[in-house]
This record gives structure tokens, sequence and C-alpha cells, in this order.
């Protein structure tokens, strides 16, 4: 490599002052006894300076109003995103609470009304709403239209299993489910 | 709605709060802003709209565009200055951003040629018309000469490709270190130092006929 070449391969770390002191002399010699290498660096110099002399743009007069609008849009489309979550949230809360209660609701009814219903089987693999459409007696009239208002409502609707040995025919809440099925639910 | 230029400051007298956030280095203003000084934010506005600007504007050479782009830059800090870093700078952080967007925007230019000559089309003013279209019959004053120096050497910058033209403008203009430009590129330092020799020998070729 001649000593040109050496100089234009470290010529911008020697402009940036970013070479070790022996190396900077060695190029520094080199500048002044070379014109060749010294047009280069003249070059470069007044080039960067004329070019750093552009004039400056300006921005224009509504930039900041501009601004100004866009980030009142951000503030507005992240107050709408934290409401949009909560209703989320609060609308899957509502949904799991409804089906926990429909899963309850149903065989409680059918066990308080209907007398003559016969027991239902912890694990039948008939489905409920055929079970309770051949039933003639009128606590499951009563369970189907619950269940079908539950359908209606996008609510799936399950059997408890042992429903009829947790839930007592006398006992509180069965009588608050019974007066709930048919005021609430059924009226709609 | 979140006033960042002209909310009143927590401090009793507004102009000493503007001249108290002034006096503010990037990272203090960040803190501030961040500690519900939402006025903080308008002086960082301030402080950094025109420098990107042209830095936007040397980078993709459309000034409506770079003005945009710089919008956008700001949103983007606005958007994310939550999560910022506070040990690094915060210039460097901010001008990573833009140049992300200048790089997108060139790239996008580059896939929609309408684009660019519509870009071509908008420039076309006397100052960046090539040599070869003046008249030749008229002999250059001082000021003239002055003035077309400025609009090839702006030319020159124009020419060079976009990741040389990139780091030439942080350097010679922009002032940023090596490792600075490392960051905002995301380039290694020996990438950003061998950019920049080319960058200059480009450049030096170029217009080095305009010089002597």
């Amino acid at each position: 490599m001649t000593s040109c070449e050496r100089f234009l391969a470290g010529y911008s770390a020697f402009r940036d002052d970013a070479l070790p002191w022996e190396e900077r002399v060695e190029m520094e010699v080199h500048l002044d006894e070379c014109p060749s290498c010294a047009r280069y660096d003249r070059v470069v110099s007044r080039g960067a300076d004329v070019f750093r002399e552009l004039p400056q743009l300006e921005l224009s007069e509504d930039f900041a109003a501009r601004l100004q609008h866009r980030i009142y849009t951000e503030d507005l489309e992240a107050a709408r995103a934290r409401n949009a979550s909560r209703s989320a949230t609060a609308l899957a809360t509502m949904g799991v609470a409804a089906a926990i209660a429909a899963a309850a609701w149903v065989p409680l009814v059918r066990y308080y009304a209907d007398g003559e219903a016969p027991r239902q089987a912890a694990a039948s693999t008939v489905p409920f709403a055929a079970r309770l459409a051949a039933w003639d007696g009128p606590a499951h009239r009563e369970a189907g239209r619950v269940t079908s208002q539950l359908v209606r409502l996008g609510v799936a609707v399950t059997e408890l299993p042992y429903h009829d040995l947790v839930f007592k025919k006398d006992g509180p809440l069965v009588a608050t489910v019974a007066a709930y099925t048919e005021g609430d639910v059924l009226a709609r | 709605m979140m006033d960042v230029f002209a909310r009143a400051p927590k401090a009793a007298d507004p102009a000493s709060a503007r001249s108290a956030l002034k006096q503010l280095d990037d990272s203090g203003l960040v803190a501030a802003y961040l500690d519900g000084e939402k006025r903080a934010f308008g002086e960082l506005v301030e402080r950094y709209q025109t420098r990107l600007l042209n830095f936007v504007y040397r980078t993709t050479g459309d000034r409506e565009r770079a003005e945009d782009l710089v919008q956008e830059t700001f949103i983007r800090v606005y958007r994310h200055l939550h999560r910022f870093d506070q040990s690094k700078k915060f210039s460097t952080w901010i001008y990573t951003i833009a140049s992300n967007l200048a790089k997108n925007e060139l790239r996008n230019r580059s896939r929609n040629p309408l684009v660019l000559f519509q870009t071509i089309k908008k420039n076309w003013d006397a100052d960046a018309r090539p040599l070869e279209w003046e008249d030749n019959t008229y002999r250059p004053d001082d000021l003239f000469r002055k003035r077309h120096l400025k609009s090839m050497v702006e030319n020159t910058v124009d020419q060079l490709p976009e990741h040389h033209r990139t780091v030439f403008i942080l350097r010679e203009m922009e002032g940023k270190t090596y490792e600075e430009i490392a960051d905002i590129t995301g380039a290694n330092l020996g990438t950003v130092k061998s950019r920049l020799n080319r960058a200059r020998n480009n450049f030096a070729q170029l217009i080095a006929p305009l010089l002597d």
C-alpha cells in the first residue's frame, strides 16, 4: 500500500481526530509532502464547510398546530382503548356470572316445582334439552322455558350432576331461585 | 386535550417555569415530563424540530415529506417516552426514530417510482437545476458562484448512496460521534467508520471539479 492509499484509508479518522498520536503525525507529514492528498483534504474540508452553511429549512407555520392536533387524537384514542378494555372485562365477567347462574338454576327449578319428575341421573348421555322436551310436568315446562331464554341470551346451559342431592327442596337457595325464575328471566 | 405547548406550569410564574425548563438538559426534560410536567414535551419539540427537519430533509430530499416525518417522529416519542431508557441519550433516540422513518420513506419511494418523480418535480426550482442547464453566456459574479456552489454541494450529497449519505450528514452536519452514529443507524462501529470514509471519498470525487 502506497503512502497515498494509506492516507486515504485513514483519512476519516484523521479528519475526525480519532487517530493515535504517531499515526496522526505520519498523516500530517504526508499531507505536507503530497499535493494530491493535500488537495483531497482541501476539497473535503471546503465542501463540508459549504454543506454546513446551506440555509436551514424553517418549519411551516401550522407545524405546531398540526402536531398539537395529532397529540390530541393520540390521547383520545388511548382513552377509547382504555374504555373498550374496561367494557370487555365487564362483559366477560357478566358472561361468566350468567353461565354459573344458568348451571345452577335449571336443575333447581326442576327439583323444586316438579314432584312427579324423575330424579336426574348424575351423568346422562341423553342431551338435557331433549329430556326436558320429553317431560309433561309443569316443572319441566318451566325449566324448558328458562333454558330456552338462557340459550337465546347466549348462555351455555349444562346440567349440574347430583343437583338433587346437593340442594334441598325447602332450602333458602331453592326458594330464591324459584322466585327469580318466576320474575325477571321468565318475563323477558 | 393535553396541551403540551400551552398548559400552565406547576410553578406560580409561567415565565420563570418556562425559563426553568429551558435550563434543563434533555434527560432533565424527559424526567420532568414523566413527573407530570407536560410542558417539558413542548420544550423537547422546540429543541429538536428544526434540527430534525433539516436532517430528514437532507436525507430524503423532500421538504414536505420531511415535515410529515418529523411530526411522526414526535408522535412516536410522545407515545413511547415512558418506555425510554433514561440512561441513554435522548438525542440519539430521537435521531434513531427519525432516521428509521427517513430510511423507510426512501425504501417506499424506490418501490413507487411515481413518488420519486413527483418529488423531483416538486424540488425542480432554479437552484436545483444541473450545471449544464445554466446559461453559458452569463459570466457569474461571486454571489452567483456561491449560490451555485451551495446548490451543487447539496446535489452532490443527494447523489451519495443512502447509507453513505446518512452517516455523512450525521457527522458533518449534526456533529455526531461515531458511537452515536452507530446507535442511530444500527450499524457497528467499524461499518460506520468505513461508510464515512467512503462517503467522504465519493463526496470529494464529485465536488472536486467545482472547488478547483
